[in-house]
């Protein structure tokens, strides 16, 4: 791994605009907020676009855009940001989704009050998850993965449905709590760090160098275990998802579930397997259980549901067990179809959230009894919602599809029972999305009684509909997105010792 | 002794040693002559507001600044040193930013108490000297001279019964961990023969052991009793709610700094014989503190109670790392008291601001939707509440980070755990603040109006929590220094 210090900050560039504009919105008035947050919003995008410039796609394991200035030398905390091809895919997936989902809270009529706070909240969250993605310093990526909350409980908490103030509560309560196991963990490899080279360090190439015992591996594989999993979320911690995701405003939803839950999923990919590789291929088949149990479970708890926000919510949740079930078989296919399903996801349940947003703001309900066959008087919209149906099922060409079928390869790999179950999983998370899309296309009132219904148009159309086309590349082009993360993937195997192609 | 050795031994050069001591003396004096000579009226209040400003800055200015600093004076009875000096400069800092709001709290309740002027004043020098001596007869003396002020500041409203009640509460027992205290004391001379803890502490052999512990672990008891450890905490609650709010403040920040200090400077004495039964000792007490502080907090409706049990809590993050013994340990409790008072007296003098509303009775449900009301000071409370909580990037999170390294370097997991334990308890009740406040309806209507003062400590406050926290090493390298210090100077005796 190599440090390139090239494109002169604009990682850091691309930190300050969004913190920028939130001063501009809280100082200027507020009839300026909406376009001010949409212009730096788009531009923080369009700078993390433009970063693709200066990587060298033939050797992407390496570190571009790196900066570094040590915070506090003596304690080797530093505030070094960079990316490598794998950083990359969600530096720009989370400046996209905080784009759109700005852009989308734009026309959104359920956003009414306090218009300078709400969209200060949303910028500040792009630039922590900037923050979370980029950090090479466990403590800086601590720092940004614990501030990403702030902002998110005021965004469920004020802006929410009926049960907000619970949810806010709840979704705090458990991601801080969980995530001091983390700080704990990552206080320990410090402290152990200087008891192997004489310095404090968080600094993770270097972590990468200590020699850990098995038995130390695993406890701080579980440390990091706790706080991920919490976040990820797996299946006996993820009872705060519903509630968070189902009572967030639209937006919130969007870019909880698109990006919120990745920093879990890139954590485990990153630190759990590339700091404890030892740990990671001792629990290996305990963390596929554990993500096939998420999928299964999930996938009959998604069925159960009566509210359109809470069923979205509990299919992430079965699609992140989807992604933890492949990156634990530890084999490049399934270090692939995880990375791709995150991305996948992050289109798709983008898009679920803006359905199940925009029904609520014809029907003002998310109730799939109310709501049934509604879809059937927007013709524009229904397109939209039975390609995003079809995409997040996994049917050849849609999004989902990549990373199901390499899951199943990665798992022949290991046996061909356990390929056997992950397609039987598979078939579950198909069942509850052909379920959706029945209850909006084939069922519900007779004719005539939705004919009120404009259909989507302006921002929103284009807003879905460029998560769509997204969706669709991802299904017809994959190689697009796997020639920037494999290197990085590949060089996260080396660390494993597990190199097959 | 004969009078005239002692004057003898004493180098009048010395005094200039004692130059913000002596200034923050005269300035007691001269307010409590002015108590005497002057009428009340409103300039009254307004004099004697600003001749203690002006005394607390002149007192700030004659610190003559040096890093990695150690001198003894007085025959040793007095030590000047960095951590002595960077403590001073907090406490004189903190009780510039309290008086303000004395001022405002005093005029509102209609009722000025001019002698609390010099009373702070005298506490204040009590906390300068107990920061800065090694020697058992002065950390006595101004152990006494803390505590008693802080009797009086407590009942400073005779007329209430609670004050009433609280400071008797606290008068019985802190006259009980003074006698400790004392009893303490008399075992460690006892055993050493010296009233040096330094001498003490390095005079162990197996002859004295039993004397010399037991005398430790009295005169800690007594400190225990004044930080408020769980189980000697029955005083704290009561006497912080009873004391009228910036006292409150005063207490838990200069006062809890104060206390902390003599305990932070036994540290390096602990050697490899006293080492396990500290350890164990005090990461007793300090897991005992943590958890017992938060769950009471968690149960609290009254927010200014909810704020001292959480200052007991806070105090048994601090105590828990000082169980690690090692530099580093030492390094993150220097820090992690310093960032405390900062903290711990934002939030105190947010309350005392509330207190201006008529329908204002600390009850925790009147917070609700204060955001609609003043958003400087409910934005500013939320900083002070995530700081304490230790969300990042505040001094708050730092200090803990600092703890769990603290703990990690000497393996001491299970503190850690607790730690995690206690923390997670306190999100509960401090994640509803912040909740109430934002995201509920206005409970009333409430303007406050500040002096400049106010406003200006206030801010001042919430960008210490900021800054310290974003940008450690400002705070953290003098740290470093004072703590590598005590203990190259411990290890060379």
């Amino acid at each position: 791994m190599e440090y390139i210090t090239n494109g002169s900050g604009l990682i850091s560039i691309s930190m300050l605009i969004p913190v920028a504009t939130t001063i501009l919105i809280v100082f200027l008035p507020e009839k300026f907020t909406k376009p001010i947050a949409f212009v730096g919003s788009l531009i923080t995008f369009l700078i993390s676009l433009y970063t693709l410039k200066f990587l060298n796609f033939s050797n992407l394991s390496d570190i571009y855009l790196y900066e570094n200035y040590p915070i506090v030398k003596e304690l080797g905390i530093s505030y070094a940001v960079g990316v490598d091809g794998l950083s990359e895919v969600f530096y720009i997936l989370s400046t996209f989704i905080s784009f759109l989902a700005i852009a989308w809270s734009v026309k959104d009529i359920q956003i009414k009050s306090r218009l300078k706070e709400y969209y200060s909240m949303f910028l500040l969250t792009t630039t922590f998850l900037i923050g979370v993605f980029t950090a090479w310093d466990l403590i800086l990526f601590y720092i940004f993965y614990e501030l990403t909350l702030v902002p998110m409980i005021f965004v469920i908490g004020v802006w929410g449905y009926k049960l907000r103030l619970y949810s806010a509560y709840k979704f705090f309560i458990y991601i801080f709590i969980s995530s001091l196991f983390l700080l704990f963990g990552i206080m320990i490899l410090s402290a152990d760090s200087f008891k192997q080279t004489g310095h404090f360090n968080a600094f993770y190439p270097t972590l990468l160098h200590l020699h850990l015992p098995l038995n130390e591996q695993i406890f701080l594989f579980l440390l990091f275990f706790i706080a991920f999993a919490v976040k990820t979320p797996l299946v006996p911690f993820h009872t705060w998802l519903p509630d968070a995701h189902g009572e967030a405003p639209t937006a919130g939803s969007v870019v909880l579930a698109a990006i919120l839950l990745k920093m879990g999923s890139y954590a485990f990919l990153r630190f759990n397997i590339g700091l404890f590789p030892e740990a990671a291929k001792h629990l290996w088949l305990v963390m596929v259980f554990i993500g096939i149990l998420t999928i299964i479970y999930a996938s009959w708890m998604t069925i159960a549901q009566n509210n359109i926000k809470r069923f979205v919510a509990y299919s992430s949740v079965s699609h992140m067990g989807f992604i933890v079930a492949a990156m634990f078989m530890l084999n490049f296919q399934g270090f692939r179809a995880s990375v791709l399903e995150m991305v996948a996801h992050g289109f798709s349940s983008a898009s679920l959230f803006m359905i199940a947003g925009f029904i609520y703001n014809r029907l003002h309900s998310f109730n799939t009894k109310t709501i049934a066959g509604s879809v059937k008087y927007m013709p524009i919209f229904s397109i939209l919602v039975a390609l995003t149906g079809f995409s997040a099922m996994g049917l050849p060409g849609g999004s989902s599809f990549w990373g199901k079928f390499l899951t199943i390869v990665s798992a022949k790999e290991h046996s061909l029972d356990l390929a056997l179950i992950v397609i039987v999983s598979a078939f579950f998370s198909a069942i509850y999305m052909l379920y959706f899309l029945r209850n909006l296309f084939l069922e519900g009132k007779t004719e005539g009684s939705f004919l009120i219904f404009t259909d989507i148009r302006g921002i929103k159309l284009t807003v879905m509909l460029s998560l769509v086309v997204l969706m669709f590349t991802i299904g017809l082009f994959p190689f697009l997105f796997f020639n920037i993360f494999d290197a990085s993937i590949l060089n996260i195997l080396h660390i494993v010792g597990m190199v097959k192609r | 002794m004969d009078i005239r050795l002692l004057l003898g031994s004493t180098n009048l050069y010395e005094f200039k040693y004692l130059l913000p001591e002596i200034t923050v003396f005269f300035g007691a004096f001269v307010l409590f002559l002015l108590d005497i000579v002057m009428k009340n009226s409103e300039t009254k209040k307004r004099v004697f507001l600003w001749i203690s400003i002006l005394f607390l800055a002149l007192s700030v200015l004659s610190f003559s600044f040096k890093s990695a600093f150690f001198k003894d004076v007085f025959s040793g009875t007095y030590t000047i040193d960095t951590l002595g000096m960077f403590s001073k400069i907090f406490e004189i800092v903190l009780t510039l930013m309290v008086l303000p709001f004395l001022h405002t709290y005093m005029n509102k309740k209609n009722t000025f108490y001019y002698e609390v002027y010099y009373i702070t004043f005298l506490s204040l020098l009590g906390m300068m000297t107990l920061s800065s001596s090694y020697n058992l007869v002065v950390i006595y003396v101004s152990l006494e001279m803390v505590s008693i002020s802080f009797y009086i500041m407590t009942a400073l409203f005779r007329g209430s019964f609670i004050s009433k009640e609280g400071a008797y509460k606290y008068l019985i027992i802190g006259g009980i961990s003074i006698i400790i205290a004392l009893y303490g004391a008399a075992f460690m001379y006892a055993a050493s023969k010296s009233l040096d803890i330094r001498a003490i502490m390095s005079s162990y052999n197996d002859a004295n052991a039993a004397y010399l512990i037991v005398g430790m672990i009295l005169f800690l008891l007594a400190f225990a009793i004044k930080i408020g450890i769980i189980p000697f905490h029955f005083w704290l609650p009561d006497a912080y709610t009873a004391a009228p709010t910036p006292i409150t403040g005063f207490m838990a920040s200069a006062g809890k700094l104060a206390f902390f200090i003599p305990l932070l400077r036994l540290v390096p004495y602990v050697n490899q014989h006293l080492y396990s039964s500290w350890m164990i000792s005090v990461s007793i007490l300090a897991a005992a503190t943590m958890i017992v502080g938060n769950a009471l907090a968690l149960v609290q409706s009254d927010l200014k109670r909810l704020l001292a049990y959480s200052s007991i809590a806070h105090s048994g993050y601090i105590l828990s790392v000082l169980s690690s013994n090692s530099s580093m340990g030492l390094k993150a409790a220097i820090y992690f008291v310093f960032v405390y008072s900062v903290m711990g007296l934002g939030a105190f003098l947010v309350l005392s601001v509330l207190e201006q509303a008529e329908e204002w009775d600390n009850q925790l449900p009147k917070i609700g939707g204060l955001y609609r009301n003043t958003g400087f000071l409910s934005i500013s409370f939320a900083v002070f509440i995530f700081a304490l909580l230790g969300i990042p990037p505040t001094v708050g999170f730092v200090g803990k980070a600092l703890v769990f390294l603290g703990l990690a370097i000497k393996n001491i997991y299970w503190l850690g755990f607790v730690l995690i334990l206690a923390t997670a308890i306190s999100t509960g009740y401090y994640v509803r603040i912040v909740v109430l406040m934002f995201m509920k309806d206005v409970e009333f209507r409430f303007k406050p109006h500040y002096d400049i003062l106010e406003n200006v400590s206030i801010s001042l406050l919430v960008f210490l929590t900021f800054v310290l926290g974003m940008f450690p090493f400002v705070l953290w390298n003098g740290i470093s220094n004072i703590s590598e210090f005590l203990f190259k100077i411990a290890n060379l005796r």
